[in-house]
């Protein structure tokens, strides 16, 4: 019977543990990056649609793609705004296969449309450069990291304005 | 005797046509500024995803630029524009907007449309209106709905590219 006790409350112990680190550290940190963030826009040295690592670091927001590099200073960031949007997933390939699929017979492969959605969190920062021009850099993160993102930038002394917190609850499928 | 009169009737009113056309581009003189300062998009009370308004603004700044239109496009709060005489300042009003969804576009073709409704103009330093236009930018059939700022964006450059 101890025993018994003794398994469930280890057992219990050991499932809770890893849940309450990753809760409690996500918010913390200021150097995890998130992968697969998609630049959509609004930075100047980086390539529209380019995939690369987003994070805060050293004082600054940095997306980094393989080629590239963009800092973005935590103290010009004017505003964050999250918001979502359903995009088609497969990044290249996966327009590729669907432009293929459009030949399909008897329409066919508009069941690809169906199967190929994903939803995606829009996160806006807007900042300005040293002159005072306005920018807005818009990434597209996996569902989810947006607020985590946000998060982090506020942490790390970015401004942003509680009334609107959600640029947009939810675009259309 | 009546057919000669249709003939020459016919003929001179013909000629005239190229004269019409040319008075009426003549009615139309282009503006010159060597500079625009792009505004922020303006929402009002129309509510729209700030991503939608960011990125209707930063692809006005990129078309811009490469129209090649003006010497110098600024964004909105560079100081470096206030030095400039004959600036001219580009506003962006949302009047409407409508998100759509790209699954029903792309499997119906016909529903799901994405819609914004713009008011376009551009004005001089001193609150001259120098365009004024109403514009609607659209996705129909492909791509995500942050796509209808692009169209949106296309067609203002146009416009702008016409008057100057």
């Amino acid at each position: 019977m101890k025993l018994t006790t003794t398994l469930i409350v280890a057992l219990g112990a050991a499932s809770l543990a890893p849940a309450q680190t990753a809760t409690s550290s996500s918010p913390g940190t200021t150097t995890a990056a998130n992968p697969n963030v998609r630049h959509v826009i609004g930075l100047d040295t980086i390539q529209r649609n380019a995939t690369g690592k987003l994070m805060v670091q050293d004082g600054a927001l940095q997306f980094t793609t393989g080629k590239a590099e963009n800092k973005i200073a935590i103290s010009a960031i004017d505003d964050i705004f999250i918001g979502t949007e359903t995009t088609q997933s497969g990044g290249k390939t996966g327009t590729a296969v669907k432009t293929a699929a459009i030949a399909a017979p008897y329409g066919s492969g508009k069941a690809l449309t169906i199967m190929m959605r994903t939803k995606v969190d829009i996160l806006t920062v807007a900042f300005h450069d040293p002159d005072g021009a306005v920018h807005g850099a818009i990434f597209a993160l996996p569902i989810g990291q947006a607020e985590q993102m946000r998060s982090q930038l506020m942490q790390a002394g970015a401004h942003a304005s509680l009334s609107e917190e959600k640029a947009s609850d939810g675009s259309k499928p | 005797m009546k057919s000669r009169k249709f003939v020459l009737i016919a003929s001179l009113s013909m000629l005239a046509i190229p004269a019409m056309v040319s008075a009426q581009t003549a009615a139309k003189p282009k503006l010159s500024a060597s500079a625009i300062q792009i505004a922020m998009v303006e929402a009002g009370d129309i509510q729209i995803p700030a991503e939608f308004r960011f990125a209707v603004y930063e692809r006005l700044v990129e078309r811009v630029r490469a129209s090649g239109t003006f010497q110098k496009v600024y964004r909105t709060g560079d100081h470096a524009a206030d030095a400039v005489t004959d600036l001219v300042t580009l506003h962006t009003k949302v009047e409407g907007f409508k998100e759509g969804s790209q699954t029903k576009r792309e499997l119906t073709t016909v529903f799901g449309a994405t819609k914004v409704d713009v008011a376009a103009s551009v004005t001089a330093r001193d609150g001259r209106v120098l365009m004024d236009q109403k514009i609607t930018g659209r996705v129909r059939f492909f791509g995500e709905n942050l796509g209808v700022t692009n169209d949106l964006a296309k067609r203002i450059t146009k416009l702008v590219g016409e008057t100057f």
